[in-house]
């Protein structure tokens, strides 16, 4: 089952882009996930909630992002099903 | 700087006293329930304040499992904590099992006892996230303790926790801990101590607590929760690294070498290729030892009491049939060792996605591969160390197709067949050698893609893991770790698995039969000629008891099964001794070796190692025609076929009922593999006989 998480709508951001559209070190904001519910309820409680700030450590297979001092290892399948709104270049 | 009250590590117990002994003198034990996110070291603070004095509970319905352990709550030991260690949890609304044993356990519903207290280990460099648990559990309304562990590596990380501030920010003590030094355990027990003396006092006066009332409230919106929790850390953290997004260099650069697509296999690679040459070669030396140990209190109990029924039953059923299983206890626990200190270090997590890119074709997660591989060496430590896979289904395929992989026990049985396929092409031998080994890894994963398509439908789901920062392992945890699960295995060895040995015994040794009147009159001539030629006497001894034996099995319940069991093998090439044979390799495949040995030349001591004329003595042996060979070519490619896939071990099936709690997995895993393993040698057979090989 497809879930988005959190509930606001992609239409309302049409600005929003998959996590794999980002390169090592940008930085960007958690938007909504098109997965299935447990691995959003897992997402979120590893720290992946509602427009929190991420920022990707590693591209590829795993993609590696990191949330405040959480460092998640994501299957590159799961990264293309993960949206977020504009990055900004990481210092 | 990570700042601590000066007087002591605990903040925010003011106005508590010591839970102080009875006056009756009763001894008061409280219930504690020790909760915390994955990779916070909350196992390694058990351990800490529980030492040996723990032991490994099945949680009643569910295969999760708990470490329950004691420990004096005081110097005085009037009141001691009963912790529970509870499996890891991000949060206690999640809809996973060990999320949903932590609400029972603390709404003490179903069969679970409410706690006294609750203690949550509290990652210092990750505290927002960690705090969002904290908030769900100081909901309850109980007396809470949070352990800020790993306050050490915070303080290298640049991090200032003022824990005063903390504890007055989410409202209950905080104790600054690094559980892998022991620094703040006797701070936590005083803390306990306190909140359970303090929330006894309060209760009887107002009630539930003004904290659990407000957390309500913030929990039931996750918008208030996450900005409770990321005040609380902006109120009492400070530093650089506050916000918990500094660049580490360091870890990043591991993580790339670790998890990159050839580099990380070829670290993998060469990772497992240590751990297992390590296990390979120190566990033969103890398990030389336990087989030497059990041999000579076997011989010791069969001189020692009087001949007899007893004296076999203990000599052989019980103390030769616990030995073949304690006898895989090193392997057991050196496997279960090298993979906490592994796990300890960061490493796993990473692994695990490596062979994610393998194992997610075959519907199985990148965590099996450690089992997987184990189960090289034995089935029964790959099934236990399916534990480290999280999802149930991912799990349970693991287990159901482990006991496919060509453990030690088998390569014995792989010895004799390929020797009798190919005595004169040790090449070839060679190479079926090797062919074994693949057609199981083969038909393990292939078997994992059809019970994901089938009973364990869906696909392994794609890996989402947290990566913990990398650490130096901790050497106690490690070898509590191995203690407790070879306490486990030998539990497992002491009960079920000695039942079965018992009874396959029984079934092999009787009814005792009377000797033949072959090895009658051999033993009379013997007496004959003893003292003219005593070298004649001996060799005439030696073939009476080698008939006597042969004629013991033969008519021994299990031979008569063997016979009865005969025309459902002979499609398969099988006579009446080779299905004696498979069936009494049921207890462990390699005593089909000796089986074989016993039943075709009458020596149950057969080392195909030590005598290489034994193979040419069992590939000599007849048929009830007298014509045609035991071991066609046939037959034997047949029999190998069906040893690589068939599940003839049950203390394996033992473990795996234990591991998923239910006798349905294991009879499920006996069906399907048999099933599998005569079909196969079935092809095998009717195939080769057709091309005209015999």
């Amino acid at each position: 089952m497809a879930v988005s998480v959190p509930s606001a709508s992609p239409a309302a951001d049409p600005v929003a882009i998959s996590l794999t559209q980002l390169g090592r070190g940008q930085c960007a904001t958690f938007y909504k996930a098109d997965l299935r519910c447990e691995d959003c309820e897992m997402l979120n409680a590893m720290g992946m909630t509602d427009r929190c700030q991420l920022k990707i450590c590693k591209i590829g297979d795993p993609w590696i992002v990191q949330v405040k001092s959480t460092r998640i290892g994501m299957a590159r399948s799961l990264a293309q099903r993960i949206f977020v709104l504009p990055p900004t270049i990481h210092p | 700087m990570t700042r601590v009250s000066p007087d002591s590590a605990t903040a925010g117990a003011q106005a508590a006293s010591p839970a102080a002994p009875r006056p009756t003198g009763e001894r008061r034990s409280l219930r504690i329930a020790l909760f915390g996110n994955p990779n916070t070291g909350k196992t390694t603070l058990f351990n800490r304040l529980c030492g040996l004095r723990a032991k490994t509970a099945n949680f009643p319905g569910v295969t999760a499992e708990a470490r329950v352990g004691h420990c004096p709550a005081d110097r005085h030991g009037a009141v001691s904590f009963e912790i529970i260690d509870l499996p890891g949890i991000y949060r206690l609304a999640l809809e996973v099992p060990e999320s949903r044993i932590g609400r029972d356990i603390m709404q003490g519903s179903a069969l679970y006892q409410r706690p006294d207290a609750v203690l949550i280990v509290v990652d210092a460099t990750n505290l927002a996230r960690n705090l969002f648990l904290v908030g769900e559990l100081l909901a309850h309304g109980l007396p809470t303790v949070v352990a800020l562990n790993m306050t050490d590596l915070a303080q290298r990380k640049g991090l200032t926790i003022d824990t005063a501030e903390l504890a007055r920010q989410i409202g209950c003590p905080v104790v600054a801990t690094v559980a892998r030094k022991g620094t703040g355990i006797a701070e936590v027990k005083d803390a306990l101590a306190r909140e359970i003396a303090n929330f006894e006092a309060m209760s009887r006066a107002r009630g539930i607590s003004p904290v659990a009332e407000s957390m309500r409230s913030i929990i039931a919106d996750p918008v208030k929760l996450e900005s409770w929790a990321d005040q609380s850390v902006a109120s009492s953290v400070g530093g650089d690294a506050a916000i918990g997004d500094a660049s580490d260099t360091f870890t990043e650069r591991l993580d790339k070498a670790f998890t990159h697509p050839i580099l990380g296999l070829l670290i993998f690679a060469g990772i497992m290729a240590g751990l297992f040459t390590i296990i390979f070669q120190m566990a033969t030396i103890p398990m030389d030892i336990i087989e030497q140990v059990f041999g000579v209190l076997g011989e010791w109990v069969a001189a020692t009491l009087p001949a007899g029924a007893i004296n076999d039953l203990l000599a052989q059923g019980v103390i030769g049939g616990v030995g073949a299983t304690v006898v895989f206890l090193p392997q057991i626990c050196l496997l279960f060792f090298l993979i906490s200190l592994l796990e300890d270090t960061g490493y796993l997590a990473r692994a695990a996605f490596v062979m994610d890119r393998i194992m997610c074709r075959f519907g199985l997660p990148g965590q099996a591969f450690v089992p997987l591989l184990s189960s090289h060496a034995c089935a029964l430590p790959g099934i236990m160390s399916a534990k480290l896979i999280p999802d149930r289904h991912d799990r349970l395929a693991t287990i159901l197709v482990a006991p496919f992989m060509s453990c030690s026990a088998r390569v014995p049985v792989y010895v004799l067949l390929t020797s009798m396929l190919f005595r004169e092409r040790p090449w070839l031998a060679g190479l079926a050698f090797f062919g074994c080994y693949l057609l199981g890894a083969a038909a393990g994963l292939v078997s994992a893609f059809i019970a994901r398509r089938t009973i364990l439908r869906g696909r392994s789901r794609p890996m989402v893991l947290e990566l913990p920062s990398y650490k130096m392992p901790a050497w106690r945890t490690a070898l509590w770790s191995t203690l407790d699960r070879g306490l486990v295995f030998l539990k497992s060895a002491g009960t079920i698995i000695l039942a079965i040995c018992i009874v396959l015994w029984w079934l092999s040794a009787y009814p005792a039969a009377q000797a033949p009147p072959e090895a009658v009159a051999l033993r009379a001539q013997a007496a004959e000629v003893q003292s003219a030629d005593p070298a004649a006497a001996a060799r005439l001894i030696t073939e009476a008891a080698t008939l006597e034996s042969s004629h013991a099995t033969r008519q021994s319940y299990a031979g008569r099964l063997g016979r009865l069991a005969q025309p459902a093998f002979a499609p398969l090439g099988y006579d009446w001794q080779l299905t004696i044979g498979v069936l009494t390799s049921f207890a462990a495949r390699e005593v089909f070796v000796s089986t074989m040995a016993v039943l075709l030349t009458g020596d149950a001591q057969a080392d195909l190692t030590e005598d290489p004329g034994m193979i040419d003595r069992i590939r000599a042996s007849t048929r009830d025609d007298l014509t045609t060979p035991v071991f066609t070519a046939a037959t034997s490619a047949s029999l190998l076929v069906f040893f690589v896939l068939a599940m003839q071990c049950l203390p394996t099936l033992a473990v795996t009922r234990r591991e998923t709690g239910s006798w349905k997995w294991a009879g499920l895993q006996l069906a399907y593999m048999s099933i599998v393993a005569w079909v196969a040698a079935f092809i095998t057979y009717q195939g080769l006989t057709l091309m005209g090989v015999s």
